[in-house]
């Protein structure tokens, strides 16, 4: 469950809203080489967060059952965020502002909270590889949708309040992990 | 606002900086679980029995209650609590070797055989109005430690007959009736205990364990069934399961037996519930926006079931296989609830009345001792790796 509460969290139709405010979108390439600088910065970033994850809670006296429901609250907090775009709309004039966007979305707390959560149950090679295939499906899915153009505004919007309900159960079921842990 | 830095940046940033603040206080504070040793939490645990043994009075009871602050003791007393301290120094006796507090427990023996009622072939102890089901329980289990590091023979009659009581007040359900009134000689048929259930269940658990040939773990298993399927929903209990310790030892206890699953179903939420009553109380600091948020510091009554439930739970993870996943988490958790209690004990060099007590609000109560003793024993023994909850005779 919190491997898929993961690909919630990336939440890859909240990526496409802000890709679809970047206005100057040249060609199926332009979409590739943002998205692999993209992918490549958000997973070092969520591979630093899984590396030290433990040692972080550590140093903040958390145990891992509290820490799971820590994390919970925070995904259902980003889900709800998600669900009315709230930060998500931006009008951008340049790729390197559309990378620091997509960033900042990607590498928020939920994402990361749920990789570090992901690391604690099975490890940090397996939160690794689970990164590996979030990161990669939202990119893709919000290169995809950014390429259908304008007329599926609706069903990104649809897609993305969908993905984000799902994300708060994956918060509820963090806390329940997190009050059922010892 | 319409800068991108602001926009893309720092709104984010700064809203999240919000959010994990609050979760930082609210959800996720410091959990303070020093390393405590088994010999700090031995010498702990022979502090409080020794305010337990140096404050018994001539005929036998114990101080119930003592506020440091009006230095008064409030005019109430609780056989049910009693028989559970008298257990808790029969306990360290046996594991601890202190001399004072088996004396003292023969006197808070004394105390309840001085206060039995007997019916046909059971009986137990009374407030003069009634003979409850915990009662009976916790005298069982005194007189069963008694036995346990004496070998004596003594009283196995009044152990028996206590048992009979249990078997007269319980349900065909698993469940108990509470008490019996002594003036009209009727059953309590309304009223319902949470907590009677578990302690019965030990109760009968050391009556087979004493006397193997005589069926009481029949009574035994049923109570097991009521507790672990339906005690909860009879008591209707908010947030299931309730915390039970008596219950815990009950099915340590009856490890040897061979558990169904839904016992050690049933043990396993109720490692998870003790597990996050002690983070909770780890958060603790009785001061500033802690106080606000997490609230007082609860008693040792309180917090030492917990403990007492945990170490319980490691000596059944210890023997069946089906928790063996949980032993050290449990074990830790337990670790971390008897250094907040040896951290939170009145020191050496007070008034009688206070050095080895736990207070909250200027009050100790009996049980507060009692509780704690029991938990930082077996905590100890935890530590130690020892799974064996008898004393070495």
């Amino acid at each position: 469950m919190t491997l898929i509460t993961l690909l919630l969290v990336l939440n890859l139709a909240a990526v496409a809203v802000i890709w679809r405010g970047y206005r100057d979108w040249q060609a199926r390439d332009d979409a590739l080489r943002v998205g692999t600088v993209v992918a490549g910065a958000a997973l070092a970033g969520l591979v630093a967060a899984i590396s030290v994850g433990e040692s972080v809670l550590d140093a903040l006296d958390i145990s891992d059952a509290t820490f799971r429901i820590a994390a919970g609250a925070i995904v259902v907090f980003g889900a709800l965020q998600a669900f009315l775009g709230i930060g998500l709309r931006h009008e951008l004039a340049s790729r390197a502002w559309l990378i620091v966007a997509s960033l900042v979305w990607l590498l928020a707390p939920p994402g990361v909270v749920v990789a570090v959560a992901i690391a604690l149950d099975d490890g940090v090679g397996t939160a690794v590889g689970v990164a590996l295939v979030a990161v990669a499906v939202a990119l893709t899915g919000a290169a995809w949708t950014v390429l259908m153009g304008e007329r599926y505004e609706l069903a990104v919007g649809l897609l993305r309040r969908t993905i984000a309900a799902g994300a708060v159960f994956g918060g509820v079921d963090l806390i329940r992990q997190g009050v059922l842990s010892i | 606002m319409s800068h991108p830095v602001l926009r893309i940046i720092a709104l984010p940033v700064l809203l999240w900086a919000v959010v994990l603040g609050v979760v930082r206080v609210v959800i996720a504070p410091a959990e303070l679980c020093a390393d405590g040793t088994p010999d700090e939490f031995r010498d702990t645990a022979l502090d409080a029995a020794a305010w337990l043994y140096l404050n018994q009075r001539d005929d036998g009871s114990y101080v119930y209650e003592y506020d440091r602050a009006s230095d008064e003791f409030p005019d109430a007393y609780n056989v049910v609590r009693h028989a559970g301290v008298t257990m808790s120094l029969y306990q360290v006796a046996g594991r601890l070797g202190d001399e004072a507090s088996f004396d003292a427990a023969e006197r808070g023996t004394a105390w309840l055989l001085d206060n039995m009622v007997y019916r046909d072939n059971w009986g137990g102890p009374t407030n003069g109005t009634n003979v409850k089901v915990g009662s009976a329980a916790l005298m069982t289990i005194a007189l069963a430690e008694r036995r346990l590091l004496t070998g004596e023979p003594l009283h196995d009659g009044t152990m028996r007959a206590l048992g009979e009581f249990m078997r007269v007040q319980q349900k065909e359900n698993g469940g108990f009736f509470t008490k019996w009134f002594v003036a009209t000689e009727m059953m309590d048929l309304r009223s319902t205990s949470a907590y009677y259930p578990g302690e019965a269940l030990w109760a009968l658990a050391m009556l087979h364990e004493a006397f193997p040939d005589e069926g009481w773990d029949v009574d035994a298993w049923e109570t097991a069934d009521f507790v672990s399927l339906l005690r909860d929903d009879e008591e209707d209990v908010e947030f299931p399961p309730l915390n039970d310790h008596w219950a815990a030892y009950g099915f340590a206890e009856m490890a040897e037996w061979g558990l169904e699953d839904q016992h050690t179903d049933y043990a396993r939420r109720l490692a998870a519930r003790f597990s996050l009553f002690i983070r909770f109380e780890a958060q603790k600091t009785d001061e500033g926006m802690s106080l606000q948020v997490r609230g007082d510091s609860r008693r040792s009554s309180a917090l030492g079931t917990w403990v007492e439930g945990m170490a319980a739970l490691w000596r059944l993870s210890m023997s069946d296989e089906r928790l063996a996943d949980i032993s050290d988490e449990i074990l830790e958790q337990a670790r971390c609830g008897a250094e907040l209690l040896a951290d939170r004990q009145v020191g050496d060099n007070q008034p009688p009345l206070e050095s080895g007590a736990w207070f909250i609000h200027d009050v100790t109560r009996m049980d507060d001792q009692q509780h704690a003793i029991s938990g930082l024993i077996y905590t100890a023994d935890g530590l130690d790796g020892r799974g064996q909850r008898e004393p070495d005779r």
